[in-house]
């Protein structure tokens, strides 16, 4: 009961709080308490961000623990974790030695899985962009038409492609995108009342 | 026995794709190809509104990306801040990333000196806040949630934020992003205060940003490498995002060559076999 | 009327919806709802994955901890109690630390729900911070995937994922409300939850009336957003054309 009733209040009384402190007069009162839930959000976050790096703690010390398959990387995560944890506790995140963890370690390797972007974007526009109708037709010509027309060699192609290019992205796309973007606006009110009413427990893990 | 070559031309395989994309990306960035490179209208009318703000004005720059972006979002952001460095406006910065604070200290370190700029009067780089839409929804009560600066250096100490009052002494806010972080600063503080943004942003951010540009609530937008790279030349400021635009170009003209490709072996098939392509997927 | 007044005229109209599609809902005059066909491939997907002894796994990406996220968890349930019903393999993999004690939560619940508590591992949920794509490519390298689910907020990493998914032979659905990152996962998902269906997909799956009722406030909220539009635009239309007349009459 209590597992259950606790959340849903703190839910009901945090969205009431910053709900009232927008709508209603300025009151000193109300706006200090608003101020106080999006600190404790900020302050949850932080805290939840710990909880992660704990997670991977116990996750990763468990797996080694049982040999599990890859436990040699899982050694090579908590080394890493570990060791940048002591440096921006000790040094400080502005540290040289941070700095250079960052800019030669992190970054490049971050980077270097994102870039597989490129490679999924060209293979998916080759696999997906198949002239099966008229209104597939329309999405790939767009698409071609957008893409030559937002780099230089479109304009070699074809001297208004850069003009047309910013036609479709200015009325087609804005229009496609404000209904879409009105929906789901729509549907995150009414999802984020349920949740301040108590309606919505599926975080909760689902029940009446 | 093989099929027939227009299955083949629907069937390329991926590792031959991946490897003629590397080679059309390297040979533009070994020998560069001198292709034009288009002036947007969204790039223009940021540059045009940064450009024409007055000397010691504030910018407020927020850093909401990381190194899976950073591709797009760091070379704008380092042609914005040498433009800001150029005209004497003073920068606020402030990550909403965890990551997002490397790339300040990035300009502390390494160039902030390139147009003598001293920390705490004329740029002061912010702590990171974790919350998302939280962290900026904040700012709006800016004393009581950002009351010290990166290195806990009280704010009120800081040469910068003498005279500071709240967020509307803020001129213009910039957020550098390559999510949809930079809304959140047109719902909660260009609908409370009317402050101006320019939104720099990846590629897949315009779309959606498209209805704030046309709106107003949105001055600019630098958009993409293409948008950095224009940025530069607009700013006269040298980068390296210039550079890298015939390597997009090509690579853009590779995904439209394999597109038509795959496309003629389709309609070709379709005609001989009269039946749909073999990709065809549901969704 | 300012802004405000506006919104908050809006949000009444939206929770006395609300109120009223509930209680005629409660009633028993039931108010249909249309078929999403994402949703319905949920079933289909764990189903597969289910004959063919492969895992089911679902993805909470590294985007902003915001409704997107709460949508997630209502199909995370869903997917949970029916990999309990079918003793399928579900692996939950998240970047959002706020998200991962919830996330877990949900998925005990769902296991307890169907009498099958000690099926439940915490080893299949997974949190994996900075190398959150790297690590779900990984999985896709050494998991053998039947059904891929990405729901929630995604970035640049939503086509790396939908994209390497779809070369594991999974069925994908998935969904975001992130406009941006729609077109990726359209092109590379079997199924994709476009916007506002992501938020309804709580009410779909569960039938609960009185989410039923949330709904249909939702599509009266649509409607009245469409005429504030129209009568918006035909306002200031005319008003543009009222002045420009005058300044003329004035010459």
């Amino acid at each position: 009961m209590t597992r259950r009733t606790v959340p849903l209040i703190i839910g009901f009384l945090a969205g009431t709080i910053v709900l009232g402190k927008y709508f209603l007069p300025q009151n000193a009162f109300l706006d200090s308490l608003g101020t106080d839930v999006v600190n404790w959000r900020t302050i949850v976050a932080a805290f939840a961000l710990g909880l992660g790096a704990v997670n991977l703690l116990g996750t990763h010390t468990m797996r080694i623990a049982r040999k599990e398959k890859g436990w040699d990387a899982s050694i090579v995560l908590l080394a890493s974790l570990v060791t940048f944890t002591a440096i921006g506790l000790f040094k400080g995140t502005t540290s040289p030695v941070y700095q250079w963890g960052f800019n030669y370690l992190y970054q490049p390797i971050y980077s270097g899985i994102s870039s597989l972007l490129a490679f999924m974007i060209t293979s998916a526009s080759y696999r997906s962009f198949r002239f099966k109708d008229w209104q597939s037709g329309v999405l790939m010509l767009g698409a071609v038409i957008v893409m030559l027309g937002q780099v230089g060699i479109g304009e070699l192609l074809f001297r208004g492609l850069p003009a047309v290019s910013s036609w479709i992205m200015a009325v087609p796309n804005t229009a496609g995108m404000r209904g879409i973007a009105i929906g789901g606006a729509l549907g995150a009110i009414a999802l984020s009342l349920r949740v301040i009413l108590g309606l919505e427990r599926g975080y909760l893990g689902g029940g009446q | 026995m093989s099929s027939p070559w227009y299955e083949r031309l629907q069937s390329i395989p991926k590792p031959a794709i991946y490897a003629t994309l590397i080679l059309v990306f390297l040979v533009p960035l070994i020998r560069p190809m001198g292709l034009p490179l288009l002036m947007s209208e969204n790039t223009r009318k940021a540059y045009e509104y940064i450009d024409a703000l007055p000397e010691g004005s504030i910018v407020f720059h927020s850093i909401a990306f990381n190194p899976a972006v950073d591709a797009e979002n760091w070379p704008q952001m380092l042609a914005l801040v040498r433009h800001y460095m150029k005209n004497g406006l003073k920068i606020i910065f402030y990550p909403t990333m965890q990551e997002g604070g490397m790339y300040a200290e990035r300009i502390r370190s390494t160039y902030a000196a390139e147009y003598g700029y001293e920390y705490g009067e004329d740029y002061v780089i912010l702590p990171f806040k974790a919350g998302g839409e939280s962290a900026i929804a904040g700012l709006k009560d800016f004393w009581s949630f950002m009351p010290s600066d990166v290195d806990g250096t009280p704010l009120k100490d800081l040469p910068l934020f003498q005279g500071f009052t709240d967020m509307r002494d803020v001129d213009v806010i910039v957020p550098c992003t390559g999510s949809s972080d930079g809304l959140f600063y047109v719902s909660h503080l260009n609908a409370a205060y009317g402050t101006p943004i320019i939104m720099a942003g990846t590629a897949p951010v315009l779309p959606f940003i498209g209805p704030f540009l046309a709106s107003g609530q949105v001055k600019g937008a630098i958009i993409g490498l293409s948008g950095a790279a224009e940025y530069e030349i607009l700013a006269g400021v040298p980068g390296q995002a210039t550079g890298a635009m015939d390597a997009q170009s090509m690579g853009h003209l590779l995904i439209v060559g394999l597109v038509l490709i795959g496309n003629l072996g389709f309609l070709y098939g379709k005609r001989v076999n009269g039946k749909n392509g073999q990709n065809g997927r549901r969704s | 009327m300012d802004n405000k007044t506006i919104a908050f005229c809006f949000l009444v109209a939206f929770a006395l919806s609300s109120l009223y599609a509930m209680r005629r809902n409660s009633t028993g005059s039931g108010i249909p709802i249309r078929r999403v066909p994402g949703l319905d491939a949920i079933d289909e997907a764990i189903g597969r994955a289910t004959e063919m002894g492969r895992t089911s796994l679902f993805v909470i990406p590294a985007g902003a901890f915001d409704a997107q996220a709460f949508a997630a968890f209502d199909i995370l349930g869903y997917v949970a109690r029916q990999t309990a019903k079918y003793d399928t393999k579900l692996l939950v993999v998240n970047a959002l630390p706020e998200a991962h004690t919830i996330a877990t939560e949900v998925v005990r619940q769902a296991y307890l729900a169907e009498g099958k508590e000690k099926s439940f591992s915490q080893d299949s949920m997974r949190f994996l911070s900075g190398g959150f794509t790297a690590g779900v490519l990984g999985i896709y390298e050494r998991e053998p995937i039947g059904a891929n689910f990405l729901f929630g907020s995604f970035f640049f990493e939503s086509l790396t994922l939908a994209e390497a998914g779809q070369k594991t032979g999974a069925i994908q659905v998935s969904g975001t409300a992130n406009t941006h990152q729609l077109p990726f996962l359209v092109a590379a998902c079997d199924y994709t939850l476009i916007g506002e269906e992501i938020y309804a997909a709580g009410t779909y799956l569960s039938r609960n009336g009185a989410q039923i009722g949330s709904l249909v406030a939702q599509e009266v909220g649509k409607y009245l957003s469409i005429a504030a539009m129209i009568l918006g635009s035909l306002y200031f239309t005319f008003r543009s054309v009222f002045q420009a007349s005058q300044t003329i009459g004035g010459r």
